[in-house]
Formats: structure tokens, sequence, C-alpha cells
């Protein structure tokens, strides 16, 4: 056997091994740019999705076999005055030929809140900015008081100087600066 | 000769392995010219839509996986993310956001998931 021969057949039973499929195989169709893809893994897995491109095809540099729209279902319908909208992340779309077009919430809708936004509770933490922490505290007027507080090795300083030794409950914060 | 140079330079492209996987969905059958190289694209993490008063278009989802064992880091991701941006003729990348998923034996998987969108045109 001829050693070019040798190092060929060496180097296709390497490549069993090396090729390292991620946890979602299934619905990843290709691999980066600086990977040759001989095709030693099973190629059935990136074939079962049929809007997913062949596996051996890179969508980037070359076409694919087809081309297939598909909807997104992290876009969620919403029909107002018989107008058919997507919700995504608090933003209302319209479905066009060119996507999901964004515009502005109709008339008499509220816009959606953003749905990775911090949940809101009684008293909001509304900005942490490495040392300073701002926290709203309702007041006795109706509104909120704004209270920030200064890291202080594992307690926290208020605005008056006084020290917690463990971040203070809302309560404690109106009594001073809910007036 | 030729051909054990030929041989080697293919096992260590192999070798060099499969840093990351990507996935592209679209979710229109528009084509749009590719940017330039030199072209800004802008990821704005899930927390930040861009603004309504500037409209735009989202035309499809990228996907993109690594294992940080593999040298992926966040910032590669991204980086990632615009280069595929650029091919596919996007302006941004809005809702984007990186999941680490840690296994045993110190290993992480990153994923990025981000949506690519164009500007719409001034009317």
């Amino acid at each position: 056997m001829k050693i070019t021969l040798k190092i060929a057949v060496f180097f296709l039973f390497f490549s069993l091994f090396i090729i390292r499929p991620t946890p979602s195989f299934a619905y990843w169709h290709d691999h980066g740019y600086v990977g040759v893809n001989i095709g030693v893994w099973p190629g059935s897995y990136y074939y079962r999705d049929p809007y997913y491109y062949p596996y051996y095809a890179d969508p980037y540099y070359a076409q694919p076999a087809y081309t297939t729209v598909v909807a997104s279902s992290s876009y969620q319908p919403v029909v107002v005055n018989g107008v058919t909208y997507y919700v995504n992340n608090g933003v209302y779309y319209l479905y066009t030929q060119y996507g999901y077009q964004a515009v502005a919430a109709p008339a008499g809708v509220a816009a959606p809140a953003v749905v990775q936004a911090a949940p809101a509770a009684a008293a909001t933490v509304s900005a942490d900015t490495g040392d300073a922490i701002t926290i709203n505290i309702p007041n006795s007027r109706g509104g909120y008081t704004a209270v920030i507080l200064k890291r202080s090795g594992n307690g926290f300083i208020g605005p008056q100087g006084e020290f917690y030794s463990e971040f203070p409950k809302v309560a404690q914060l109106q009594t001073m600066y809910g007036k | 000769m030729r051909k054990k140079i030929l041989l080697l330079g293919v096992c260590a492209l192999v070798l060099a392995g499969c840093a990351t996987s990507t996935r592209y969905v679209s979710y229109t059958a528009e084509r749009f010219p590719p940017k330039d190289e030199l072209y800004t694209v802008n990821v704005y993490p899930s927390s930040q839509p861009p603004a309504v008063g500037n409209p735009y278009y989202v035309i499809g989802n990228v996907s993109i996986e690594g294992f940080v064992s593999n040298g992926v880091s966040p910032e590669g991701l991204a980086n990632q993310a615009r280069e595929i941006a650029r091919k596919r003729g996007a302006d941004a990348v809005i809702n984007a956001k990186t999941v680490a998923y840690h296994y045993y034996g110190g290993d992480a998987l990153l994923r990025f998931k981000g949506e690519l969108i164009v500007y719409a045109p001034p009317k």
C-alpha cells in the first residue's frame, strides 16, 4: 500500500472522531467558516426540517437548492380593527413581502410591555450602575421618590449616610424617604 | 510529493475544526444586496429594540453556537452575526442575546440568537 493511500485512510478514519455535532445538531444545517465538511456524519439529521438548507451547502457562499420562507413563531398575531399585526418583544409588526415591518402600536392599543424588561415591583430598582443602585420608593403624594443607595463593603449607604447591613426593605426606605 | 502536501493541507483544514455552527432562517423571499465589509452592523440586545420612528423590516433570524473550549466567545459570535448580516444585506441585528449552557467538565456552549433587519428606504 502506498504511503499516500495509508495517509488518506488514516485521515478518513481519524476524521470520524474529530467532527463533533453540537447538542442540538438536529437543527443545525451547516458548520463554520474554517471547517471542511466531508460528510462522515449521518446527513439525515440535517434534512429533517425542510426549511433548512442541505447540510453540504453553505448558504452564505452558495445558493440554496430551494428557497422557503418561514414564519417565525415568536411573532404572535394580534388582530386590531381588522388588521393583523404581529407582536414580538413589545413591538408591533405588519407582515410584508420584505419581512416583518415594524410599525407604531395601533391607535387605541397600549404598547405591549417588552418581554425582557425587568419585572416591576412595588419599589422598582430602576438602575444599577456598578456601586450605585437607584430605587423608586412610593411616596405620600402618590408618586415615587428616587433613592440612591451606594454599595459599601457587604452593605449599603443611603442618601443621608445611614448604613444598611443588607439590602433595605421598601418599608425601611419608605419611613425615611416616602414623605 | 505534491499529493502529500495536498493531503497534509486537507488534514490541517479539518483539524482546524468546525468552531461554530450557524443557522439562518429567512422570513422573506426577497434578496438584499450584501453590505460592504466596512459597513458597521449594530447589534441591539433584546432589551433595546430600535426606535419605530426609524422604520425597518425584519428579514430573518440567525443562530450561532460554539463551545468555549474551541475558542468561541460572545464577542466572536456577535462579530460572526455581523458578518452574516452583511452577507445577507442587513443593516443591524436586533433582539440579540447569547445564552451559555454549562456542561460537566467545565466546557460551555455559547448560543447567539438575533434577528436581521433592513431599514426601510425614506419615503
